[in-house]
């Protein structure tokens, strides 16, 4: 138990020490702004589908469901408000974070621990390139910058999926629509939850690399990592997501 | 006395152009390099044998600072390897030419790029002249149709020439190779010994081998050295080594692994 207990504290240890160096080697000469845009590509675009896929049917789903509470209370006209506070303030940044840490993270991990297994990295290193700032910190800034636009993307993927709902169902037109889901929805709505979404990218960038980079055993190693980068960061995401909704509500409670 | 970033990598012509004093190394509790201390001459041929999983690889990689040992220094043309200085780190790499076991050729981009990529990360040649570079040392390596391939698509003895190519490509004035026959057949790893042999004669520059295979290197290799349990058994001559009083090291003088 105690080994197990020490094991824990050293790996969180050794994953603050991680991040810490992506934050000051990204401030550091080569910055590498080829390969960030070509992890930009990788990372983001390849996601592009999936987020756009899934933000549709969420927001067909979300507003189907609220639709018979709302209609309960004959309050059919606020799905659409809804629909739009459930996807930019609650749920969309978290989703959107869930969906690349499964499609981007697994792949940042196998690729990192693919490299780390067949030398690639000592390789990279042996070439003179530090391999540090060329793997990890390129694909950690793309995570960070591609979350809030990915995560914008599914809201307004989620959007249309909850107007084509109302739409067919209610016979609502576009205007009235996107009148209500945008009525009463400010930038403060907006901005904060994507903000959080920095630091989304940032976790789940940070600590793929970190399973990717510190890869070892072989063939075995590279599943590992996959796995657990997906396991990780979704748990820290979720757990991050709490803290920072608290500190939302708590700055903009006014 | 503390290098600066200028001076590093510079040739001093009367320091040995790998140095090793006093390295130790371990991992975990096994001691996997025991206080060794070795000297390889510029324009020498330097030899590592020894048998599976005594340190051979481990020393080629402190030599290049990938790995740090715990004891000991290491000196590249007399500039000390120091982990904590990237700058001169990287300016000793940009000298060394490092063929890996099993080549680590960048799988994600073709057997041309992967030659060129050092001359585009080092250099400001142009694209042109990256090309013709390419080119030629791929010609060298007899792999000049294969440049379009992926490194999936090749076989083990042309991953290897592809990796010494990539290797050759800044011209390095120090080659370190770890095992160039391990997984090839006897006839391919005479086919990279041979080239191997006419790097030597025509460019004169300083390798250092690691392998437990006699029987190729024999051919230009000038200086053997034999790693026993983590230490340095002995050094010399092949005909120095034939007559040690320790039976690992004759047996592998003689050609034969123990």
């Amino acid at each position: 138990m105690r080994y197990w207990i020490a094991a824990f504290f050293r790996s969180v240890g050794e994953v603050g020490l991680f991040g810490l160096r992506v934050i000051r080697d990204t401030f550091r000469r080569p910055f590498e702004l080829k390969e960030i845009i070509r992890q930009i590509f990788e990372i983001g675009w390849r996601t592009c589908p999936l987020i756009l896929v899934s933000g549709f049917a969420l927001g067909a789903v979300l507003a189907l469901q609220t639709r018979a509470s709302m209609q309960a209370f004959g309050a059919e006209s606020m799905i659409p408000q809804a629909v739009s506070y459930g996807l930019f303030k609650d749920i969309g940044p978290l989703i959107a974070a869930l969906l690349v840490a499964g499609r981007a993270g697994a792949g940042i991990g196998a690729e990192l621990a693919g490299m780390r297994v067949t030398e690639q990295i000592d390789a990279l290193d042996a070439l003179a390139i530090d391999s540090f700032k060329y793997l990890v910190v390129t694909r950690v800034v793309a995570c960070v910058i591609a979350m809030p636009i990915l995560t914008t993307l599914l809201d307004f993927a989620g959007l249309l999926g909850g107007m084509a709902s109302d739409l067919l169902a209610l016979h609502m037109s576009v205007r009235l629509f996107l009148n209500d889901a945008f009525g009463t929805m400010g930038w403060v709505d907006y901005i904060p939850p994507i903000a959080k979404t920095v630091v989304f990218g940032f976790i789940i960038g940070t600590l793929s690399c970190y399973l990717g980079y510190t890869a070892t055993q072989g063939a075995a190693g590279v599943g590992r990592a996959s796995k657990r980068s997906v396991v990780f960061s979704s748990l820290l995401v979720i757990l991050a997501d709490a803290v920072l909704v608290k500190s939302i509500l708590f700055w903009y409670s006014g | 006395m503390r290098l600066t970033s200028n001076d590093a990598a510079t040739e001093n012509p009367e320091s040995p152009a790998v140095e090793l004093e006093h390295v130790s190394k371990r991992f975990g509790e096994r001691t996997v390099l025991d206080d060794i201390s070795l000297r390889v001459k510029g324009g020498e041929a330097f030899c590592m044998l020894g048998r599976s999983g005594t340190g051979k690889s481990v020393s080629l990689k402190i030599m290049i600072g990938l790995i740090q040992a715990d004891e000991g220094k290491v000196r590249i043309h007399g500039n000390e390897v120091r982990h904590g200085d990237t700058e001169t780190l990287v300016k000793l790499r940009k000298s060394i030419g490092f063929l890996f076991q099993n080549a680590a050729l960048f799988d994600s981009i073709s057997v041309a790029e992967n030659v060129a990529f050092p001359l585009r990360r080092h250099t400001k040649k142009s694209e042109e002249e990256i090309q013709e570079i390419v080119r030629d040392k791929l010609k060298e390596v007899e792999l000049e149709k294969e440049g379009d391939k992926m490194p999936s698509e090749l076989s083990g003895g042309m991953s290897k020439r592809a990796g010494l190519a990539r290797a050759l490509a800044l011209e390095p004035s120090i080659l370190l190779i770890d095992e160039p026959s391990s997984g090839l057949d006897r006839i391919t790893a005479e086919e990279i010994y041979d080239l191997l042999l006419q790097r030597k004669k025509s460019r004169k520059e300083t390798m250092v081998v690691v392998t437990h295979d006699t029987t190729g290197v024999k051919k230009f290799a000038d200086t053997f050295a034999v790693l026993d349990n983590g230490r340095l058994a002995a050094c010399g001559t092949l005909q120095e080594l034939g007559q040690s009083e320790n039976p690992t090291v004759r047996q592998l003088a003689a050609g034969s692994e123990t």
